[in-house]
């Protein structure tokens, strides 16, 4: 299980920063709302950010409900679990997610975020309004926009950590950061 | 030829679990309007509902104005969106009398971002109006 050590570290390293919102487990609708919230709740102070941060969080956690490989029997219903966090930083918000994927699907998404990282604003916008004309089908159930709507939102790349669980698993996170302003 | 019903479409917004958008099209005014905030648990239903609306207000060849007063969206609603103004360009290809408000927060520059990106897809003529921040 060094996944749950490694995310363990996380949280240790996360005490430099504030750390907002911690949540692990099954990720519903009901608890995205309920998150979702609470983000626009505690960052009025920066309604620009808070705006960013919001939008990115349902983008991001709505990949979880489709990608994680994680799943248990949640109130009668089978739900993926996931990892949502958002920590302050003197300048900027953090905010991360994490969740188990299948090991044969590290290459695409990695690759997705090393091309999303390697594209100016102007391309990502363009790549954007590409996948959007694409049918719902060929899209892969919508990761890849979410991705690309994250970077465009945060202006800053998106990082990544990936570990290996065992043969067929990994535990893959991503981090975005948003400036406060 | 498909049949307007109902004149008045009317959805009321709603903030629960997921969040509905404002719906009020007017087939008797000519004026549609699309408000507040659009994250769906079935989005793709939502929006062929509305622009088979609009298809079929089309086929009257009457005068329409659309007003966007969207303050969010999720990326799935933004096809959506994106599945109306092509409905409504079509609509102005084939000669509607057509024009489209774009209100924005002044404040928000990424709504605004998207509409651009709306107006560079379609090529339609979308007037953003900002709306001033509320105090």
């Amino acid at each position: 299980m060094s996944h749950n050590r490694k995310t363990m570290d996380h949280l240790m390293i996360l005490q430099d920063e504030n750390l907002l919102i911690s949540y692990k487990g099954p990720v519903t609708p009901n608890i995205m709302a309920e998150i979702s919230k609470d983000i626009r709740g505690q960052l009025d102070n920066f309604p620009q950010a808070s705006r960013k941060i919001f939008s990115i969080f349902i983008e991001l956690a709505q990949n979880i409900l489709f990608y994680s490989a994680e799943k248990i029997r949640y109130a009668g219903r089978t739900e993926s679990v996931g990892i949502l966090q958002l920590s302050e930083t003197a300048n900027s918000y953090i905010f991360s997610c994490g969740n188990i994927v299948y090991t044969t699907d590290v290459g695409r998404l990695a690759d997705s975020c090393n091309t999303i990282n390697s594209l100016d604003r102007e391309e990502l916008r363009r790549l954007k309004r590409i996948q959007r004309r694409q049918p719902q089908s060929d899209q892969s159930k919508g990761a890849g926009i979410g991705l690309v709507q994250a970077a465009i939102l945060s202006n800053n790349p998106l990082d990544i950590e990936v570990y290996t669980i065992d043969e067929r698993h990994s535990f893959f996170s991503l981090f975005v950061t948003i400036d406060k302003e | 030829m498909s049949e307007l019903k109902p004149e008045i479409l009317e959805i009321q917004g709603q903030k629960d679990t997921f969040f509905t958008p404002t719906v009020h099209f007017d087939a008797t005014k000519g004026y549609c309007l699309l408000e507040g905030e659009s994250y769906l648990e079935n989005t793709w239903e939502f929006y062929e509902r509305l622009c088979n609306w609009l298809r079929a207000y089309a086929e009257t060849g009457r005068p329409l104005t659309f007003d966007f007063k969207m303050t969010y969206f999720n990326t799935s609603s933004s096809k959506g969106i994106l599945e109306i103004l092509l409905v409504l360009k079509e609509y102005q290809e084939r000669g509607g009398d057509l024009t489209i408000n774009w209100y924005y927060p002044e404040e928000d520059d990424d709504i605004l971002e998207e509409a651009e990106d709306f107006i560079e897809d379609t090529q339609l003529e979308i007037k953003l109006i900002p709306i001033p921040e509320a105090i």
